[in-house]
């Protein structure tokens, strides 16, 4: 039996009648994963990577540890404001996805559907309930999230301030962009603000508003600069890394870690030499003609690192969340040189900068412009313009058990970027819930479609 | 006459012609904005019999009643539709239709894609939301305008609000203060409202998310400008009870807390994961209540008609004239042409007369001397109808059972029905010694020798109750894993259903999805009952689908897994999914259970297993009687001797 089998069963047996051994026993587990996760010697993993999965382990932990900083919270709730009071944002998709990769998702989904939560809601959402229900998770100071970018938003946060009896905050994020609509959420950030400082009974500092604004620009920043220099270089990566680096991407914006990450990970790639394609377009929006040009990029490091990259490498864009548990994507992308996962659409879904002068406003054009929120034709837009930018070989659209939101407008986003010239693949999995994949079918249809790929050079 | 006015009377007879109506989906829609353009209206709750369209633009795991709307728009019909962004899956409708618009040829009737338009709805209700709200009604005007060529007539939309001056209820509403079923959660299809209506004594009232509660008149009069009109429009329209999209939803508690509601019929669609939510907070509530989901598609009527019927029998709801039909039901069958001759049910299985009925009691009369009708009256017989076998039952006056037969149903529900009842007849002389008979099981309806069918779930309680009545081990929980369905019956103190649970249109986690896995690998039922007791390794099947399943197990097979350690995952798939409807139920020890597939050990196993897991620890033990599959035939024989004698 492995450790994390270990880890998983004890959990699963446990978990009903002894919730305080469950939850110590999760954060001994998660702290001694944090270990492991240093980056050693003859580690595959980048600078950038070892640290994207430390920071988001540290983060989940300290979450864990403190119910009266934390707040529960989904992906989209302004993480600024919440680093700036001081608090820690536990998020649904982040803690369920931590769940699932020590295998102890199981019991928790299962009591969640005892509790009376519908067996078709998202996995992510249910595995949460379960926690709460359970008593895995303590009440939280507060509990905040947006209507966007699912309905699952509406319904599991109110489950669990009606569990804990506590009083919840949401945003209602409109649909379309216009200057009423962010004053509308304008507004309402407003509220929230009050909302915090009532709770915390002190006022928000806004010079530290302010900081952890600037390190959203400045991480909103290197991420731009990182896929400019990802459409012109080959960059390892991992299923799990994409996974991590949503949660830094969203609830960690604006913390020094979140900054950290997004500064060491530019600094990675540009190791990494240019290949000949991409539209290259540089930090200043100019064009670059191919070649390598920043004192960066070392060739021979790259070749040492990975001796047998493959040039010509398919290019992969994912759409929505990751299985990072199956096995058969592991072997096909966990870093391969012949399918080269890119990036996902979670991860450049809000490359919004935050106005300094006004930065709730910011906040609310943010929410509303990200590209989950409002007509999957938006989406389908901004994932098309990204797989042409990175000259993506091939896109995988992930429909997630339970996620209406996305998987309604799966057909509309292949029917995109097929007809952008883009590969597309539409599979249909859980990426918490294991029983919900089946690797045989995964491995056969993914196969199937890189086979399909390969054959088209 | 308004400059707007005037617009449109020139626009009159233009693309948008009296007469034409636009679909809607949701009852914040701006209705009465529509008459501004002399649009009709139609609330949309589609019966469609396919999703082959829907299918084909949107994943599978979607609401059944988004893909009954996009199927339904896509016969054509419709000037346009109207949507809210009321949830995820129809603002995906709403997408797929608006890039629909684009393409040629999508509305059969018309050779043009039915335009679709979404108006931004607020999840909050407050100042600033309702503002927010006039606003995007403002704006769909602007664009409907755009559309249509026509201008708004302010005059028009006024009268239209001044118009709504009630509750436009879409069904039949109770007199206020008499007692009535509530139909709560998400809107239903109509075989559900209908067939509730018919079978319930009391008026059935529907209290979905469609049910609209609009009214305007006093909020319309003077010279408002439109901007004011819009504001004070949008307040009426969100001030309406809320559906569970809203954030805000305090006020839904009236709907299920009014003392005149007797019973609660609490309607899910797969995949709306909305109400499920709702109806779990329900379970502290002292009223029956009785959870429906459906696919919004007409196909699962049989399992509505017997849930209903179930439902209401049990909580003495039953509608006078469904049981005086069902009374008479033995005297008006008729027979398709090229059948057999069947005999009149009263000429043999014991349809009664009234002159007989007080002749019944006492033992078992073996005495020929007394008289046919005195032999006759010593045997009550109940027949269950399953999908995969039927089951015949005959006790005497005392109950005492002194006969029993099993045959596979077949085809044909009434063939096997009548094999079953001759055979166990043979036994006690002859069907002519029969009392009465009560049918059961899905087939209850095409057995024309009973003189009466009850539900299964009412027969199965019985059926349960009799065997253990008195016993240590009386039963509270009755779990019934059948061929077709699966049933967890929770028995009040009274020995009558106190409430129950069924599995919705899916095998899994019935006896069907067993024989798929056993035909997956390859072995015969009885086989499979007896492999997976000593599991080595745990395998994890899907519980959710029975054909996702069969892949799954494919793929272990392949993965060189043992056979017993796949069947045994296939075991705790099936456990799973009926525990977790026994949690729901809030089903409490001594668990009994019934039905075919309890005489699978491995399964018995697995329910205790999870059963114990659900409990934090506490062994639950199932008891399994010693011929589980025939309970239902002998608590319908109980049900028949009870009714006999009366």
């Amino acid at each position: 039996m492995s450790a994390v089998d270990f880890f998983g069963k004890t959990v699963e047996r446990n978990f009903r009648r002894r919730p305080r051994f469950t939850r110590g026993f999760l954060r001994i587990g998660y702290a001694a994963q944090q270990r492991l996760l240093r980056r050693r010697r003859g580690d595959r993993r980048l600078p950038s990577q070892a640290f994207l999965e430390q920071a988001t382990m540290r983060a989940m932990r300290r979450a864990l540890a403190d119910p009266s900083r934390c707040a529960l919270v989904n992906m989209f709730a302004p993480a600024e404001l919440l680093h700036a009071m001081g608090l820690r944002p536990l998020c649904a998709e982040g803690f369920s996805s931590f769940l699932s990769g020590g295998k102890c998702e199981r019991g928790y989904l299962d009591f969640a559907s005892e509790k009376g939560v519908p067996e078709t809601y998202c996995s992510y959402h249910r595995a949460l309930l379960g926690a709460v229900h359970s008593g895995l998770l303590q009440k939280p100071r507060f509990i905040i999230t947006s209507s966007s970018v699912c309905d699952a938003n509406t319904s599991t946060f109110r489950e669990a301030a009606s569990h804990y009896g506590m009083e919840k905050f949401y945003i209602d994020v409109p649909h379309e962009e216009s200057e009423e609509a962010v004053a509308y959420v304008r507004t309402q950030l407003e509220r929230l603000v009050a909302f915090l400082e009532e709770g915390m009974g002190r006022r928000m500092d806004q010079d530290a508003l302010r900081l952890a604004a600037l390190r959203t620009n400045e991480s909103v920043r290197y991420q731009r600069k990182f896929i400019d220099e990802l459409a012109r270089r080959e960059f390892p990566n991992y299923i799990s890394a994409e996974m991590h680096r949503i949660i830094v991407g969203h609830n960690l914006l604006g913390t020094e870690d979140a900054l950290k990450f997004f500064r060491m990970q530019y600094e990675d790639i540009m190791e990494f030499p240019v290949q000949g394609g991409g539209t290259g377009l540089n930090v200043d929006g100019g064009i670059r003609d191919g070649l390598h040009v920043d004192g960066g990029g070392d060739d021979s490091g790259f070749n040492q690192r990975f001796p047998d990259s493959d040039p010509r490498a398919k290019r992969i864009i994912w759409c929505h969340v990751l299985p990072y548990y199956a096995v058969p994507l592991k072997k096909l992308f966990d870093f391969s040189d012949r399918y080269r996962l890119l990036i996902s659409d979670l991860n450049f879904d809000q490359l919004t900068e935050l106005d300094e002068s006004d930065i709730l406003g910011s906040m609310a054009r943010r929410l509303i412009r990200n590209h989950f929120n409002g007509s999957a034709l938006r989406r389908a837009e901004s994932v098309t313009d990204m797989a042409k930018r990175l000259e993506a070989d091939a896109a995988i659209i992930f429909c997630q058990w339970g996620c209406k939101h996305s998987n309604g407008g799966a057909f509309l986003l292949r029917d995109a970027l097929v007809a952008a010239g883009v590969n597309t693949l539409v599979i249909d999995g859980d990426a918490v819930d294991r029983r919900g994949t089946n690797d045989g079918q995964l491995a056969t249809r993914m196969q199937a479609f890189l086979e399909m790929l390969d054959g088209g050079r | 006459m308004t400059g707007n006015a005037r617009k449109f009377e020139a626009m009159a007879g233009n693309a948008a012609a009296e007469g034409q109506v636009i679909g809607y989906v949701c009852k914040y829609t701006p209705i009465e904005i529509f008459a501004g353009f002399g649009m009709g209206h139609s609330f949309m709750l589609p019966n469609e019999n396919s999703f082959d369209y829907a299918d084909s633009r949107m994943w599978p795991s979607m609401c059944g009643y988004a893909k009954s709307v996009m199927q339904h728009v896509h016969g054509g019909g419709y000037e346009s539709v109207v949507f809210t962004d009321c949830c995820d899956a129809l603002k995906r409708v709403s997408d797929l239709m608006r890039a629909d618009c684009g393409k040629p040829a999508v509305d059969r009737a018309s050779g043009a894609a039915t335009p679709a338009f979404v108006i931004g709805l607020p999840r909050v209700i407050c100042e600033e939301s309702i503002r927010a709200y006039a606003q995007n009604l403002m704006t769909f005007i602007r664009e409907y305008e755009v559309h249509s060529g026509m201008a708004f007539d302010v005059r028009r939309f006024a009268d239209a609000c001044a118009k709504t001056t009630a509750p436009e209820a879409l069904s039949a509403a109770a007199p206020v203060g008499a007692g009535y079923v509530a139909l709560l959660g998400a809107r239903a299809p109509k075989s559900l409202t209908e067939r509730a209506s018919a079978l319930c004594a009391l008026p059935v009232r529907d209290l979905t998310c469609a049910s609209h509660e609009r009214s305007f008149a006093d909020s319309e009069s003077g010279d408002l400008a439109l901007d004011e009109r819009l504001i004070r429009y949008a307040g009426r329209l969100l001030a309406q009870t809320p559906c569970m999209r809203m954030s805000d939803n305090g006020a839904r508690a009236a709907l299920s807390g009014d003392p005149n509601i007797k019973a609660i019929i609490y309607h899910t669609i797969q995949f709306c994961d909305f109400y499920g939510f709702e109806y779990a907070g329900l379970g502290t509530k002292k009223i029956p209540s009785l959870k429906i989901e459906t696919d919004y598609s007409p196909s699962s009527s049989g399992q509505l008609e017997t849930r209903l019927q179930a439902f209401f029998e049990s909580n003495g709801l039953l509608a006078e004239k469904v049981q005086e039909d069902k009374n008479v039901k033995n005297n008006n069958y008729s027979l398709s042409a090229g059948d057999e001759p069947i005999p009149r049910a009263s000429d043999t299985y014991g349809a009664r007369d009234a002159d007989n009925a007080r002749d019944t009691d006492g033992a078992r009369d073996t005495d020929s001397t007394k008289g046919a009708d005195s032999a006759r009256d010593s045997y009550y017989a109940g027949i269950d109808c399953g999908s995969t076998s039927t089951n015949a039952v005959i006790v005497d006056a005392g109950g005492t059972i002194v006969a029993s037969v099993t045959v596979p149903t077949g085809a044909n529900g009434a063939d096997a029905a009548r094999r079953a009842m001759d055979e166990a007849a043979g036994g006690i002389g002859g069907a002519e010694m029969i009392a009465w008979t009560v049918a059961t099981g899905y087939g209850r309806a095409s057995v024309p020798f009973a003189a009466d069918d009850v539900t299964e779930i009412t027969c199965h309680a019985r059926g349960v109750h009799e065997l253990f009545r008195g016993l240590p081990n009386e039963a509270r929980t009755v779990i019934d894993i059948g061929g077709q369905d699966s049933k967890v019956i929770r028995i009040g103190a009274d020995a009558g259903v106190a409430e129950f649970s069924m599995n919705d249109k899916c095998a899994a986690g019935t006896g069907r999805f067993l024989e798929l896995m056993a035909a997956t690998l390859g072995m015969e039922l009885g086989e499979m009952a007896s492999a997976g007791l000593h599991p080595k390794e745990r395998v994890d099947i899907s519980s959710m689908c029975a054909v996702f399943a069969e892949s799954e197990v494919i793929s272990l097979i392949a993965g060189g897994k043992a056979r017993d350690d796949i069947v045994w995952g296939v075991n705790l798939a099936i456990a799973g999914r009926v525990a977790s409807m026994a949690a729901r139920l809030g089903a409490r020890p001594p668990y009994v259970m019934t039905g075919g597939v309890a005489k699978n050990a491995g399964v018995v196993k697995a329910l205790e297993l999870k059963l114990t897991e659900q409990s934090g620890g506490a062994k639950a033990e199932v008891t399994v009687p010693k011929d589980p599959q025939i309970c239902g035939a002998l608590g319908a024989a109980h049900i028949a001797r009870e009714k006999g004698k009366r």
